[in-house]
């Protein structure tokens, strides 16, 4: 009897919730007819039917999670049609000897065909050589965990090697990929394609709620272990005196607001000072490897933004092209597309130095993770009025805040942070409360 | 250290063994005269004609004359014009030299050195440019070398001649003139059966001799470029096989290469393809691949024909490509 499978959307997605059945079980289907609506952690697409005939029976119900090629509903089809011939081919093409794996697929956006689904896995990925066979037994692996760069996605020793030393990194494509945190990267797949529920909470025996984990919340999950067991972080804070900057935004805001349509907030600010400081320090707008550390010519931010499902780091490209209302729409722009789960992959991929502002939530010193991928990731603190004294030994009320700055310790030192992190102060200090926004 | 051509290499380990050895001799076509490369420039007037026999063009009398003065106490260094011309002199050296310990239940050996100038690239054609390893090291009680580095090519004719059997020295014609390489100036030899260990990586090994050992180094450096790392090995003895480093270089890595520009069927690399898989059968992460020289009768004269022939940095990186994506 043949099936409707999880469709592969992607490659970096694994799994996707089923949200809404379009058709019951006994509907007639013609060919291409939508059938199911299937929410993926990037995505929503609406699956259309590869046959013509009956749906039969409902194998996975709205609101539970199914691995990519998971069955999700049995039908009394007619007769096999020919995208459902296209879908026995392996949906991977063959790997190019030269080609680096990095290429992302393409992503389904809604309304669009998803790739025909896929029924088996390729075979290569099922056969594992002597020595794969060989680490597994003595290392006591479940392969099928183990994600595989080979040829048609083969698991091969060097895979089997990784995983050995970070599990959790080597269960998903590389965080490298995406360059941000929490996004667009899926968790480890279960290895059984049977479904599982996802929807509801689980009570346990002593009156606990288990809550299952949502897509992003596991990818979030796997990202920060991975930034936590491979990257030694250091760690500094700095004060800057924004006074001026308060100033300036308090007599432009409503300007703003008026002429602009997006409200004047504090961030593109930041950028900018962040930005500039990058220029005069790119050793902080780079990437380690172990062959060396490749320092980036593009200023892209990843600024993080806090959504109902977690956390979610949109990209603001170029920003050092940038103006202040330049930065100031793109940053609305981009959160409101985080919320509605709306960002494409290059809008959440390719940051070269995170921004996050923590200060939003009244947080005076925090200590982010760096997202692997970036050598350093920097917090902006709540702004508070604090009794500061001047060189002249006068006092006066002022408007500080903290930055704080997590930095890879294999890529930089604390010189190389802390006169990045004075210059982020400088430029904000340099600010002057009756400058034009423009 | 100084800088010496492989060529130079050769007649300086020559050179050293004639004044440390008086029962050495070289025998040759036209080596009074330098011989057609110019291995022997020089031997007559330092030597004389005693010492530096030139012979007829018939090369089963060289190998011939050569193993009736071995068992007379003499240590002969017999050349081979070409590694081609070879070919008469194979009844001797495999009926007579190989067995020579053997026939006499180890009361003799016979410590020859055949020197034949080995392989192609050279747009030498069918009489210039063959390769006869295969033939030879299938051959118990030969010695095969097949020296790619000039150092090599010093330390392994010292070794070679030094030994109490026959040793078949596969010089690297078209090494010649185009190595350059440090060589001590002191006494020195390269053990016989001990491959080494050129480069170093965990992505995949290849493994080769002679010239093609440096083509797989180029296409090594190629690759690293591109973050894939390669161990490479070179043989330098094709008989007997350094069965520890191939099978060390091999378990490394699980993917192996293994490149000669001797034609594939029958050639060294199936022996070391079946080395590995009687006993590294456990550490493959794939199949076996050979590069070779094309199973066709010789090597053509057109350049464009000839470089379609050969193996090369191109072609080795190709594979080598495939194998790391495997």
């Amino acid at each position: 009897m043949p099936t409707l499978n999880m469709p592969d959307v992607g490659e970096s997605v694994t799994e996707g919730t089923i949200t809404r059945w379009l058709k019951g079980e006994g509907d007639a289907v013609q060919l291409d007819e939508p059938i199911v609506e299937i929410e993926t952690e990037k995505v929503s697409v609406e699956v259309p039917s590869p046959f013509e005939g009956r749906l039969t029976r409902i194998l996975v119900q709205e609101g539970e999670v199914a691995p990519v090629g998971a069955p999700l509903a049995e039908f009394d089809a007619e007769q096999k049609t020919e995208s459902r011939e296209q879908s026995d081919r392996p949906a991977r093409p063959v790997v190019a000897a030269a080609a680096p794996l990095t290429a992302a697929a393409p992503i389904a956006t809604n309304g669009a065909s998803p790739v025909p689904a896929t029924p088996e896995q390729p075979h290569r990925t099922r056969r594992y050589s002597p020595v794969v066979l060989q680490l597994a037994s003595e290392h006591d692996i479940d392969l099928a965990l183990v994600r595989g760069t080979g040829i048609e996605g083969r698991v091969t020793r060097q895979d089997v090697m990784r995983y050995i030393e970070n599990p959790v990194a080597y269960t998903v494509p590389p965080s490298r990929e995406a360059g941000v945190v929490g996004v667009s990267a899926p968790p480890a797949s279960p290895p059984a394609p049977s479904a599982h529920a996802a929807a509801a909470s689980t009570p346990a025996p002593d009156g606990d709620e288990v809550q299952p984990l949502s897509a992003t919340r596991r990818t979030i999950a796997a990202r920060m272990l991975d930034a936590h067991l491979t990257i030694p972080p250091a760690w500094m804070v700095v004060e800057a005196d924004v006074s001026n900057l308060v100033r300036l935004r308090e007599a432009t805001k409503e300007g703003f607001q008026r002429t602009e349509g997006v409200p004047l907030t504090y961030l593109p600010f930041f950028v900018q000072a962040v930005v500039a400081a990058l220029k005069q320090h790119p050793a902080l707008n780079a990437t380690y490897t172990d062959e060396g550390v490749r320092v980036h010519h593009a200023c892209h931010i990843g600024v993080a933004v806090a959504v109902e499902s977690g956390l979610i780091v949109p990209v603001v490209r170029d920003a050092d092209r940038k103006s202040i209302a330049g930065l100031a729409h793109e940053i609305v722009d981009l959160g409101a597309k985080a919320r509605d789960r709306k960002l494409s992959l290059d809008e959440v991929r390719g940051a070269t130095f995170t921004l996050d502002n923590t200060g939003a939530f009244g947080s005076v010193i925090s200590q982010p993770l760096i997202p692997p991928g970036q050598v350093a990731i920097m917090t902006t603190e709540a702004i508070r009025r604090e009794l500061r004294v001047a060189e002249d030994g006068s006092f006066a009320a002022r408007s500080v805040m903290n930055l704080c700055i997590s930095f890879d310790h294999r890529a930089l030192d604390g010189a190389q942070a802390g006169m990045f992190m004075r210059s982020v102060k400088e430029h904000l200090e340099a600010i002057r409360a009756d400058q034009q926004v423009y | 250290m100084a800088e010496t051509t492989y060529i130079d290499a050769i007649r300086d380990a020559l050179l050293e063994e004639m004044e440390r050895l008086p029962t050495m001799v070289v025998l040759g076509e036209d080596i009074q005269e330098g011989g057609v490369f110019r291995v022997t420039d020089g031997m007559l007037d330092r030597f004389g004609p005693g010492r530096v026999l030139d012979t007829p063009l018939a090369e089963s009398s060289i190998v011939g004359v050569a193993i009736g003065m071995a068992t007379n106490g003499c240590v002969p260094v017999a050349e081979m014009q070409f590694a081609d011309f070879a070919f008469p002199a194979f009844n001797q050296i495999i009926s007579e030299a190989a067995k020579w310990r053997y026939r006499s239940n180890n009361g003799w050996g016979c410590p020859i050195v055949v020197r034949a100038p080995s392989g192609g690239g050279i747009r030498g054609a069918l009489y210039h440019s063959q390769s006869i390893e295969a033939m030879l090291a299938h051959v118990p009680g030969l010695k095969v070398v097949a020296p790619a580095t000039p150092y090599d090519a010093k330390g392994l004719l010292k070794a070679a001649i030094r030994d109490p059997d026959p040793v078949i020295y596969l010089e690297q014609k078209r090494a010649y003139r185009l190595l350059k390489g440090e060589v001590p100036a002191e006494d020195f030899t390269v053990p016989i059966g001990e491959a080494a260990l050129r480069r170093e990586g965990d992505d995949l090994t290849v493994i080769s001799y002679g010239m093609m050992a440096h083509e797989c180094l180029a296409a090594a450096d190629e690759l690293a470029a591109d973050g894939i790392r390669a161990t490479v090995l070179d043989l330098r003895t094709l008989a007997p096989l350094d069965r520890e480093a191939i099978l060390d270089a091999a378990k490394r890595t699980g993917k192996v290469l293994i490149v000669h520009e001797d034609n594939l069927t029958g050639g060294i690399g199936g022996e070391v393809a079946a080395i590995i898989a009687e006993h590294a059968f456990d550490s493959l992460d794939a199949p076996i691949r050979r590069l070779a020289g094309l199973d066709v009768p010789s090597m053509p004269y057109s350049a464009v024909m000839e470089a379609y022939f050969m193996p090369s940095r191109e072609k080795i990186a190709v594979a080598m490509r495939e194998l790391a994506a495997y």
